[in-house]
């Protein structure tokens, strides 16, 4: 374990580099080794500033550039947390070069998987469904205040991830056990039922004004399809190819 | 050469938002995946943010929001993003302001209007289709450009790393700057004038397509909530919602 929890020599203009560059991890993102080349890149300023010599700073490199993925919004804890490791290496008398590639992978997979549970299963949907149910209504506002507000807490929150990795190092694995992270997932995830579930009222209310003023029944029938194909088909298919699926039924409905 | 017999017919051209609809391409594909991920590349925005260049932030939403609905659940989950639908959105936003095409909001009324956003909508959803694939070859390219940057740092040249990076954040913006410009020629020549020929029958399908989607997306959602408390936590909103809306409207619907 890393015994100092205090800053290291990590000035401010290093980790503002670096911050700026994490926010592009993905750039280069490929099938084979998805974001390694984006992981250097983010690591590079420091290496810049490092002082190793050109044989050490090859190793450097190869040691990132294999493969790694996690979750973009968490990843400066990883990015964090590796320039300590090295910082440590370089200026200790511990050789800690063999835990690098675990502690990329490990803590790169459990923080993939909470972000795809807190990010993409909890906030975003949830997010995307308000923006829908405000824009419903007309608002353009809205939508636009309410991505505004998320960007500036996530840049503010990987800022902070990438501070925090860094005067953690490997104790960011304790990190993990903390109850606060299924609480969020769990909270997320509960608002975005609710969120759809008002999507749904809001909905079914418009189905009915048009129902009520236009007699539209073919409109009740087919949204009635959509909603069984759409739960039928899981998310195995994109929302692009159910809707072109839906055309030749639409066409049909129009023969009642 | 397309887009120039476009543009030169009318000396009143708008290149000023053209142009931005461009850039607003580049930044928000790099958006959506390769940097920052603000989440303003979300259909939804990224047609208001259209829609505002444009000077008409309804018709951004009138496209937006559906196509928001589709996206809705898909989600990065062991697979990368299906489709690419910024720079459709982006594109038929652009043709439909040119050619003054008006429709209404969605999930208002149906009729002429909402046909009209019926048939945008079929081709943001062929556009997000097929552009899929260029993401995936893009990807593809990605792989080859870290090849060459690990060959780079065989002889020792971090910039080669640096390069290599860039190259694939360029090649991004490159294609977010051209597919809208794509997507508004193909629909100004093709697709647009396509809709005035449509048999009757599908105009009313077409017409059907934008107030289908909130129920998809309401599947979709409600598989993935799909647990006792999830389902618990949906039908709860699902009255509170209805109970609202019939409140404010005085119980009548109307």
């Amino acid at each position: 374990m890393t015994a100092p929890r205090n800053r290291m020599s990590l000035d401010l203009r290093c980790l503002w580099r670096t911050f700026l560059r994490s926010l592009c991890l993905q750039g280069s993102w490929n099938p084979q080794r998805m974001q390694n080349l984006g992981l250097l890149f983010t690591l590079l300023p420091w290496l810049k500033r490092s002082g190793l010599s050109p044989a050490e700073g090859r190793r450097f490199c190869r040691r990132h550039y294999e493969y790694f993925n996690t979750n973009p919004y968490y990843a400066n804890l990883v990015v964090g947390g590796l320039l300590r490791l090295e910082e440590e290496n370089r200026s200790g008398d511990e050789d800690l070069l063999p835990l690098v590639h675990g502690f990329k992978n490990t803590l790169g997979r459990a923080l993939a998987s909470l972000g795809d549970q807190f990010f993409w299963l909890g906030l975003q949907p949830a997010l995307l469904v308000l923006a829908s149910v405000t824009a419903l209504w007309g608002s353009y506002v809205i939508p636009l205040a309410i991505m505004g507000a998320f960007t500036a807490f996530q840049f503010v929150a990987r800022l902070r991830a990438l501070a925090w990795g860094y005067d953690l190092g490997l104790d960011i694995a304790d990190l993990l056990a903390a109850p606060g992270w299924h609480r969020a997932i769990l909270t997320a995830k509960r608002a975005g039922a609710f969120l759809t579930g008002v999507l749904a009222g809001l909905y079914a209310a418009r189905l009915d004004i048009v129902l009520r003023s236009e007699g539209e029944r073919r409109l009740l029938l087919c949204a009635a399809l959509a909603l069984g194909l759409s739960i039928a088909m899981r998310r195995r298919w994109p929302g692009e190819v159910k809707l072109l699926l839906l055309l030749p039924l639409a066409v049909l409905m129009t023969y009642l | 050469m397309l887009l120039t017999a476009t543009v030169v017919v009318d000396p009143g051209f708008p290149w000023p938002a053209l142009i931005m609809t461009v850039m607003l391409g580049a930044l928000l594909t790099l958006d959506e995946t390769a940097v920052a991920q603000t989440w303003f590349s979300q259909p939804l925005p990224a047609g208001i943010l259209a829609g505002l260049i444009w000077g008409d932030p309804a018709l951004g939403l009138a496209l937006g929001l559906p196509m928001q609905l589709l996206a809705v659940g898909n989600l990065p989950i062991g697979q990368p993003f299906t489709g690419e639908k910024v720079t459709p959105v982006l594109g038929l936003i652009a043709a439909a302001a040119i050619a003054d095409w008006q429709v209404t909001a969605p999930f208002t009324i149906t009729g002429p209007g909402t046909e009209r956003l019926g048939w945008l909508l079929m081709a943001a959803a062929l556009g997000s289709l097929a552009g899929d694939r260029a993401v995936r070859w893009e990807s593809r390219l990605h792989y080859r450009l870290m090849l060459g940057g690990l060959r780079g740092l065989q002889d020792g040249r971090y910039e080669q790393l640096e390069r290599a990076h860039k190259r694939c954040l360029m090649i991004a913006a490159v294609r977010g700057g051209v597919s809208p410009l794509i997507w508004a020629v193909l629909a100004t020549r093709i697709w647009l004038p396509l809709f005035d020929v449509l048999p009757d029958r599908l105009c009313v399908a077409v017409g059907m397509l934008p107030w289908l989607t909130p129920a998809l997306a309401v599947g979709t959602l409600g598989e993935l909530y799909g647990s006792r408390r999830g389902l618990m936590w949906l039908g709860a909103g699902f009255i509170i919602a209805l109970a609202a809306v019939w409140t404010l409207a005085g119980g009548s619907g109307s």
